[in-house]
């Protein structure tokens, strides 16, 4: 696969979504995937959005994640309604 | 006979942890002094080992103290020393028999991963849940017993900081036999789909052990939202630093007279005792002089520590790197550049060897001449707000800009020049909390020894150069060698050149020089504006020239020092041309 894909429609960006929302993560960018591994994110994994400026703040379990805008918008996520 | 003579073969061990782990603090509590520091073959990386003997006085214990690595899998060079160490591939290194991997008991998160893969080595190893008492006063559940189940090796809790904090481990220990040569380790570098199941193995024992973030406090969470705000979180972010530098200058003011005094009592009671001669005076000038003129500065350095480990202590310091993340992009770096930033205010030298912190070899490189270039240090702050308070605020403006602009100017071209990367900035944030100050008063203590033991030998060396030119008469001959540029292109009195020369070698002479032109007004506005201005943009100090070496190597260390001598003065030039020109009502 080249590159991070959307071919499934509820495929979205980590910046696509708004300060609230939860997901799951999907696929990250292969260049990161090492870096990202090592802070526990990995694809399956549930987050949800707390801030998206200056940086994208994640909450990952019960770790928070500051991740800048260039890194978010690699990490493709699946929305997941809250009351899931 | 005595009891050491009965110790027949030593029992070799490695500690291995995470950075900020406490692996060092701990290898210093079971090792005390008797420490060798080595560098490992043709890297930078330290290769420190230590030995201490037993309680029960029967064996002794050789302790290598391997560089912090986040897992085998490595991405700095560090981790790959520890990692080919560990597999018996580093050349001229025996793969040690025995392992104590040391885990931050605040952070597990973080630390099993490392745990697990060092498990699967197969080595025999103690696991050291290390700070357990930060961890229990924080609200987790620390269960070593729990953890020692899950993972089927032994855990003991340490205290590195404590005075008997390794007793646990030690007694442990003594009671391990004496590990046989193990055969070469198998190990293939784990492809992602490993590292996962690893990553789910942690989530598993820490659910198994009932380890969990503690509950935020409510007032504590909306602190949180206020401080990372982007608007109010900068405003909170200026005032904090403003008091911060306030508490600098106005609390160490006493101290730093009393200790200038004693220095100088010492120096006159050698004056007075010895016979005149080159002893004499290399006593004086030169080692006196030296160590005081660290000393004087240990108030300030001490204080901004104090400050500094409470920021990080409430968790507010990884905030600042997310605040600031984007003003550093821009110059080539990413927020963790913030905290050698604001220490290089403190002391530019110990900052330089705080970059190591920073993820890429360019990022390193970036932030150590940044900080040489434009980052005034707690002396020359001093110098600079002493004078221009005299001036106007106008002339305040003008000094802090043109450097604050050189600063960013030359970060954001010499970003696109350096060759190398910039590293993606992925952080993780710690929940705020309140801070525990036998936790910030212990730190401020280790901190501050760091300092003296890094920084004082350089200071000390400066004042020897200094007193070694004085003595050949080289350093007037290399004073008039560079007046010209001084007097023509600055438009400087002839002095200045020697004020900036020993301000070099010795910061405290330079700025008290400068200090005294002003005074004697010896020095119009735009003389002391452009002054103070090429003196920041200068390399701080002779000290910071020798990191520079340590850190950078000879070769860029003299390319830096050159570089930003020619840019500070063409800076200056340009400023006084300028001045000059418009004639500003400074």
């Amino acid at each position: 696969m080249a590159g991070p894909s959307s071919d499934l429609p509820d495929n979205l960006r980590l910046t696509d979504l708004a300060v609230g929302d939860r997901a799951v993560v999907v696929q990250l960018d292969e260049k990161l995937e090492m870096r990202l591994l090592g802070f526990g994110l990995f694809p399956g994994v549930p987050v949800e959005v707390r801030q998206k400026f200056p940086a994208c703040i994640i909450r990952c379990e019960d770790t928070e994640i500051a991740l800048e805008k260039d890194v978010a918008s690699r990490i493709l996520v699946r929305r997941v309604d809250s009351a899931e | 006979m005595s009891a050491q003579a009965a110790i027949v073969d030593a029992f070799q061990l490695a500690l291995i942890g995470v950075p900020n782990s406490g692996k060092t603090a701990l290898f210093n509590r079971l090792t005390g002094s008797r420490q060798k520091v080595a560098n490992y073959a043709g890297v930078t990386v330290e290769r420190k080992e230590g030995v201490f003997v037993g309680p029960s006085r029967e064996r002794s214990y050789r302790v290598l103290d391997l560089p912090g690595a986040y897992s085998l899998t490595p991405t700095t060079l560090d981790e790959a020393i520890t990692r080919d160490l560990l597999l018996g591939r580093l050349s001229g290194e025996a793969a040690p028999r025995f392992i104590v991997c040391v885990t931050d008991a605040t952070n597990l998160r973080l630390n099993l991963r490392l745990v697990l893969e060092i498990k699967n080595l197969g080595i025999p190893m103690i696991v050291a849940l290390n700070m357990s008492d930060l961890a229990r006063s924080r609200g987790y559940q620390v269960d070593a017993a729990a953890l020692e189940r899950e993972l089927g090796i032994p855990v003991v809790e340490t205290v590195a900081v404590a005075r008997d904090g390794d007793r646990q481990l030690v007694e442990r220990l003594e009671g391990v036999p004496l590990p046989a040569a193990s055969p070469p380790v198998e190990w293939r570098e784990p492809d992602l789909g490993q590292i996962e199941v690893t990553q789910r193995e942690v989530r598993r024992i820490l659910r198994a052990i009932g380890y969990a973030e503690p509950v935020r406090h409510r007032a504590l969470r909306r602190i949180d939202a206020l401080v990372m705000h982007p608007v109010a979180g900068l405003a909170i972010l200026a005032t904090l630093l403003f008091l911060m530098f306030q508490a600098v200058f106005s609390w160490a003011a006493v101290p730093m007279d009393m200790i200038e005094g004693s220095i100088a009592a010492l120096g006159q009671l050698i004056q007075q005792t010895l016979p005149d001669g080159p002893l004499r005076s290399l006593l004086v000038d030169g080692i006196v002089a030296g160590i005081g003129s660290v000393l004087v500065f240990l108030p300030q350095i001490l204080i901004l520590f104090f400050f500094i480990l409470l920021l990080e202590d409430s968790g507010y310091l990884p905030r600042l790197a997310v605040l600031s993340d984007r003003l550093f992009k821009r110059m080539g770096l990413n927020g963790k550049a913030f905290l050698p930033m604001v220490l290089g205010i403190g002391c530019v030298t110990m900052a330089t060897m705080t970059t190591r912190i920073l993820n890429s070899k360019k990022e390193r490189l970036l932030a150590s001449i940044l900080l040489a270039l434009g980052i005034p240090c707690s002396a020359q702050l001093g110098v600079i707000l002493g004078i221009i308070s005299g001036i106007s605020p106008l002339a305040t403006l003008v000094v802090f800009g043109t450097v604050g602009a050189q600063v960013f100017l030359a970060g954001h071209l010499l970003s696109r020049i350096l060759p190398g990367k910039r590293s993606d900035f992925v952080l993780e944030i710690p929940p705020i909390r309140t801070p525990l100050w036998r936790n910030i008063f212990k730190k401020t203590t280790l901190r501050v020894k760091w300092f003296l033991r890094e920084a004082l030998p350089l200071f000390v060396l400066g004042t020897l150069i200094l007193f070694t030119l004085d003595r050949l008469n080289l350093l007037s001959r290399m004073v008039r060698a560079v007046e010209p540029v001084v007097t023509g292109l600055l438009s400087l009195p002839s002095q200045t050149a020697m004020v900036f020369f020993l301000g070099f070698l010795r910061r405290d002479y330079g700025a008290a020089g400068l200090f005294d032109m002003a005074r004697n007004n010896a020095l119009t506005p735009v003389q002391i504006v452009v002054s103070l201005t090429v003196m920041t943009l200068f390399v701080p100090c002779v000290a910071n020239f020798f990191v520079l070496i340590k850190e950078q190597g000879t070769r860029s260390a003299l390319l830096i020092t050159g570089l930003i001598s020619v840019y500070a003065i063409l800076v200056g030039a340009v400023l006084n041309l300028i001045l000059n020109t418009w004639s500003l009502p400074l």
